[in-house]
């Protein structure tokens, strides 16, 4: 089990919480912080607050006891996915690397779960393995990508942002290969991207995150939005960075504003099967 | 016309003729590779073509790049804006104030400025001395899904304050009644321009109905998978629809040339006898 507790990153996230047990989306834009939930999961940015993987905390760990847990147990793809792969490497390497690194097996044993993550996900395994990443198109470096992320299983898998820089075209396909990779293999995924198309098909529950605040989360949030800024996200148009006043982190752009809004933090409140951080919605 | 491309090959990139006008809003839509990445530069002048002729009747510092990765450094606003003057020429001191917005000043850090702010640094840059020719990289894919409107309106509104022409590289159709032409390539060749906004090349149909939409949760989009271009033949025809039993040893053999369909070229044996 993943769980974050009150996880906070300096003026980018402010106490997130949330538990961590299907796959799950995180709907932001750039900067709204959620990249910073994955950075400090894998401890490139300091944080504070908690994060418990079956009870044991990743921000407290060694050095040593974190590499252990890298790609075995939590993996992560980045939305530029060429900082995954070293140019001067073929692509076999990366793969062999990471289990041979971890002592998980041989080299033959490597490729093979290589290629059968490359077969799932469309690609040709004898051609990707041998090649460079300058000789891969953005369609079969992201896909090559989720399969670095995903061929030894790891418990939970990150992948941040699916869309950046490729065409809908290789977006629509890398989905159509994510619900197969799915339904073969026990990791458990979030994805954090700013399309709400991308994670309707893909995870069961969607937490929405403003300036570094959890507005939203919980099942049916595209389907049926609450929050004004989850509801803009959904219309195509956010308006851009508004000031910021002292109550909702919203209130600057919401079209329901009111003083109330401008002046007073609401509380996440449950509404039915989510909860919703927002005053339009009385807390019974 | 300001630029002109006639039959230009790169290392990359083959038989690519293109006339940007004066004033003229050009969409070119590619995957980010290479191939495009040299297209940007033949088009800046930053490289010359292996074959081919380009003809440019404007100065080479009339031309501004919009990058696909917007600038990071830990230098300050005001850092930038003197390279631009240095670069181009006097800045228009109210225009570069009105774009900045009164949140950020001139003093604020480029690696604190929010994503949209970086992009409005990039933008500034067509303030400084004469500008002709906006060629601007990928750079909405690689920005959020809800900023893309914005910056795109601000991207050609700018363009039209200055009177100048503008190229956007982006791997969708995307907006196509801004531009008044879109030009589509496939395998780092042109397979379709089009003026009036309707496509015949069957790539360029695809790309035009392709959308990713809200759906249900594991629920598959029906598409056609896309792979690489063909190195024989139409670099299109593995994938083809339009491909029947008097066309087929055609696709397969031979790269078919520029056929005028109404007012698009298309790059497709299929249109060869329509017109």
């Amino acid at each position: 089990m993943l769980e974050y507790e009150c996880l906070t990153v300096d003026n980018k996230l402010n106490c997130f919480t949330a538990v961590i047990s299907a796959h799950t989306g995180i709907l932001g834009q750039r900067d709204s912080g959620k990249e910073e939930i994955f950075k400090a999961t894998f401890r490139v940015v300091k944080a504070k607050g908690k994060i418990s993987l079956d009870g044991v905390n990743i921000l407290k760990l060694g050095e040593e006891d974190l590499r252990k847990i890298l790609w075995t147990r939590i993996s992560w793809m980045p939305y530029d996915v060429s900082q995954l792969f070293n140019p001067v490497y073929d692509v076999a390497s990366h793969f062999v690397e990471i289990v041979v690194s971890h002592n998980l097996g041989c080299s033959e044993y490597a490729l093979d779960l290589a290629k059968e993550k490359l077969k799932i996900l469309g690609l040709n395994p004898e051609e990707i393995l041998k090649s460079y990443v300058f000789q891969l198109s953005p369609l079969k470096l992201k896909k090559t990508a989720i399969a670095l992320a995903t061929f030894i299983e790891p418990d939970y898998v990150f992948i941040d942002d699916i869309e950046y820089g490729i065409s809908e075209v290789d977006q629509i396909q890398i989905v159509n290969s994510l619900i197969d990779l799915m339904s073969v293999t026990s990791s458990k995924f979030l994805i954090s991207d700013d399309d709400p198309a991308v994670l309707s098909h893909l995870t069961d529950e969607v937490i929405v995150i403003y300036k570094g605040e959890v507005v939203e989360e919980g099942y049916n949030v595209l389907s049926d939005p609450l929050h004004p800024y989850t509801i803009d996200v959904l219309r195509g148009y956010v308006p851009p960075d508004g000031k910021t006043s002292s109550g909702c982190v919203y209130s600057n752009s919401c079209l329901y504003s009111s003083l109330k809004c401008q002046t007073k933090k609401p509380e996440l409140i449950r509404v039915g099967k989510r909860v919703v951080r927002c005053h339009l919605y009385p807390n019974i | 016309m300001i630029l002109q491309l006639e039959s230009v090959y790169g290392n990359l990139v083959r038989d690519i003729s293109l006339s940007i006008r004066s004033r003229e809003l050009t969409l070119i839509v590619s995957d980010w590779g290479k191939g495009t990445e040299e297209l940007s530069m033949l088009l800046t002048c930053e490289i010359k073509p292996k074959k081919g002729r380009i003809i440019r009747i404007i100065d080479k510092k009339q031309i501004r790049l919009i990058p696909r990765e917007f600038i990071s450094s830990e230098l300050k606003i005001k850092d930038i804006l003197k390279l631009y003057e240095k670069k181009f020429g006097k800045g228009d001191e109210i225009w570069i104030k009105t774009i900045l917005g009164d949140q950020v000043t001139e003093n604020t850090k480029i690696n604190d400025l929010s994503e949209i702010n970086k992009f409005k640094l990039e933008i500034l840059s067509i303030f400084f001395g004469k500008v002709s020719l906006i060629v601007a990289e990928d750079f909405l894919s690689t920005m959020d899904t809800q900023l893309r409107e914005y910056a795109l309106k601000m991207l050609v509104k700018v363009t039209k304050i200055k009177s100048a022409s503008l190229v956007l590289f982006n791997p969708s159709v995307i907006y196509p009644y801004v531009f008044d032409k879109i030009v589509i390539l496939f395998g780092n060749e042109i397979v379709e321009e089009s003026t009036k906004k309707e496509f015949y090349h069957p790539y360029s149909l695809l790309l035009q109905n392709t959308k990713l939409t809200l759906g249900k949760l594991r629920e598959k989009i029906p598409i056609k998978e896309i792979g690489d271009p063909s190195d024989h033949g139409c670099p299109y025809h593995p994938y083809c629809d339009l491909i029947n039993k008097e066309l087929r040893k055609r696709c397969y053999t031979e790269n078919p040339k520029l056929f005028n369909v109404r007012d698009n070229k298309v790059r497709c044996w299929y249109y060869e006898n329509i017109k």
